[in-house]
């Protein structure tokens, strides 16, 4: 893959113990993530997501294995893993009753910049974000979806050369959602700076990421890029014949090439790694039916994971 | 610095805060009272010297201090940390380059900061008042003592601030450590005595010896009982109270110097002092191994 590994983990786990019970909350996780990628990571809820961003920031310990963050140790070195990575937790809030840049000037401060630099920065961050206008208006007063970019401003003052973002859109409106993903893809393209974005939805990753982790039961059970996933996944075949019956279904599952056939109300729908479309042909008319429609179609990333990987995407 | 920053963050919302103006005007309200008390008591000559005007009475300051000091630190206390794991700002702090412990010291001094505002104000407003009516000005060795007692006032409400804390970190809910810091407060500074009383009354009524002792030990399970004990001793050269006795008798044969004064002092002030160190300590180790998310 391509420049230098911005997170990498070996055997990393998480145990908690909740009423005697042993919940392996993120369980051997090998993961590389290189620096300027746009990377997803997702999963259902519950599958650890949060618990590995936790880690990654030193912000709760591991039960065993290890990790590095922009080449800092996730044990020994966090407070220098939170200098250069900023985080956007799923749930969180800023000082209501300050304005937008009482709160920031307050983070600037924790972050060490350097007083000269704080409103200098403030100014940028915000502008970037598309809040300048508000910059003295207080925080309770901001709609959700302006939160949500305060809070990448809040992470863009420390210059970060990764971002957390843990499920960033849930909540948002479709308005304050396309802002936002855009808003992502624009620090990274222009001051190149990693994504790491936890998310239980599967579109929303694909729209912005261009690689995926699939993260079940605390386990990485897929890495790839949105290209590699679709060509493991291969075409899909739509068929619409007089008589679907469970003779054709049979026949067809049974080629070589074919992964996967579900039926959809009147129409079959045939995961496969070749074009059948000539072999589906031959069995339906050797059958004694007609052949309706077959046409190729690109198969969704949300079917990728549905076939491969047994999940649905959200 | 990060520590500076945060408690300059916490002195400012405390003192902007609606609940902490309104036990500030209590506490004010309460000292110009006291003021007032003592200038009635200095009319019929009950005040001899600058000290009596601080232990006199049941509106002195000691007893104001005693009583209503340690509800001003749970007020500073009680949501410190919980507030913010509610609100999620927490995890916006804990994402900076700082260790955790520097958010709890930046807290406690954030707290201490308004502590001395508060207690600076209704000692200022209660000296001066009366000594602007009565004339009588302290000696040296008396502002010596004023200063000390304040020391021990603030350790004493920074202790309850500290105890606040500790049940805003434990119960992560602001309502319950609420709940539970008043409970303890109420127990120990109202309940207790009552307990002390009522056991003593088991006892019959001849041994008084008996009915002492049981008050005392009781009692001595107090915070404010200590802190009842070392005011007295630490602002007057007229009382010699044993640190482990709840009566206070004055020293009538002469006047005790500030450092017999304080040989009286330093038990009951260690006691406070533990609690103080008992409650950051337990706060620091439960804080650190917290687990936010």
């Amino acid at each position: 893959m391509n420049g230098k590994a911005i997170i990498e983990t070996k055997n990393l786990t998480k145990i908690y113990h909740v009423d005697g019970r042993e919940i392996r909350a993120v369980d051997n996780l090998n993961l590389t993530v290189y620096e300027g990628e746009l990377f997803g990571y997702l999963g259902p809820n519950g599958s650890g997501k949060t618990t590995t961003i936790l880690m990654l920031l030193g912000l709760i310990q591991p039960t065993s294995g290890e990790g590095k963050v922009a080449g800092y140790d996730i044990i020994r070195e966090s407070k220098m893993i939170r200098r250069v990575a900023g985080y956007i937790p799923e749930r969180y809030s800023f000082y209501e009753d300050l304005s937008a840049y009482e709160n920031l000037e307050y983070f600037a401060k924790l972050n060490n910049i350097p007083k000269n630099e704080v409103e200098e920065r403030i100014k940028w961050a915000l502008e970037i974000v598309e809040l300048s206008k508000w910059i003295n208006a207080p925080v309770k007063t901001f709609s959700r979806g302006m939160k949500q970019r305060l809070a990448l401003a809040n992470v863009l003052i420390r210059k970060p050369k990764i971002i957390f973002l843990d499920e960033p859109t849930a909540g948002l409106d479709p308005h304050a959602t396309a802002k936002f993903r855009s808003l992502i893809k624009k620090l990274n393209n222009e001051f190149n700076i990693t994504i790491f974005l936890s998310s239980h939805m599967l579109h929303e990753v694909r729209q912005i990421c261009n690689k995926i982790g699939f993260l079940k039961d605390g386990r990485l059970i897929a890495i790839d890029t949105i290209d590699g996933f679709m060509n493991k996944m291969g075409i899909k075949v739509i068929l619409e014949a007089t008589n679907i019956n469970h003779k054709i279904i049979k026949s067809i599952e049974s080629l070589n090439d074919v992964n996967k056939v579900l039926k959809v109300n009147d129409k079959l729908v045939i995961y496969a790694r070749n074009d059948v479309r000539l072999d589906i042909s031959k069995i339906v008319t050797g059958l004694g039916e007609y052949v309706l429609t077959l046409k190729i179609e690109p198969p969704t990333l949300e079917e990728v994971f549905f076939i491969v990987y047994g999940e649905k995407g959200g | 610095m990060s520590t500076i920053i945060i408690a300059l963050k916490e002195f400012s919302d405390h003192v902007t805060s609606r609940r902490f103006l309104i036990l500030f005007t209590l506490l004010s309200v309460l000292s110009v009272l006291s003021a007032f008390s003592s200038i009635s008591r200095a009319f019929i000559g009950e005040v001899k010297m600058f000290s009596d005007i601080l232990t006199l009475g049941r509106l002195s300051i000691i007893y104001l201090i005693g009583e209503l000091g340690p509800l001003i630190g749970i007020a500073l206390g009680f949501d410190s940390i919980s507030k913010e794991i509610e609100s999620g700002s927490m995890l916006l702090l804990l994402s900076c380059p700082i260790y955790r412990d520097t958010i709890l010291n930046g807290k406690i001094l954030g707290g201490l900061l308004t502590i001395i505002l508060a207690l600076g104000t209704s000692t200022i407003l209660l000296t001066g008042f009366t000594l602007a009516q009565i004339g009588i000005a302290p000696t040296s060795e008396e502002i010596i003592r004023l200063i000390l007692y304040f020391l021990a006032s603030i350790i004493y409400i920074l202790s309850y601030m500290a105890l606040s804390m500790l049940t805003s970190i434990i119960s992560k809910r602001t309502s319950i450590s609420l709940l539970t810091s008043i409970s303890i407060w109420i127990f120990f500074t109202f309940i207790m005595p009552m307990i002390a009383s009522s056991l003593a009354t088991i006892l019959p009524e001849e041994d008084i010896e008996g009915k002492i002792r049981i008050m005392t030990i009781t009692l001595l399970l107090t915070p404010v009982q200590h802190y009842y004990t070392l005011s007295r001793n630490i602002i007057s050269p007229k009382f010699s109270i044993d640190p482990f006795s709840i009566f206070p008798r004055r020293s009538i044969v002469k006047p005790l110097t500030l450092i017999e004064s304080l040989n009286l002092t330093w038990p009951n002030l260690a006691i406070i002092t533990s609690l103080l160190v008992i409650f950051v300590a337990a706060s620091y180790i439960k804080f650190l191994k917290e687990e936010i998310r």
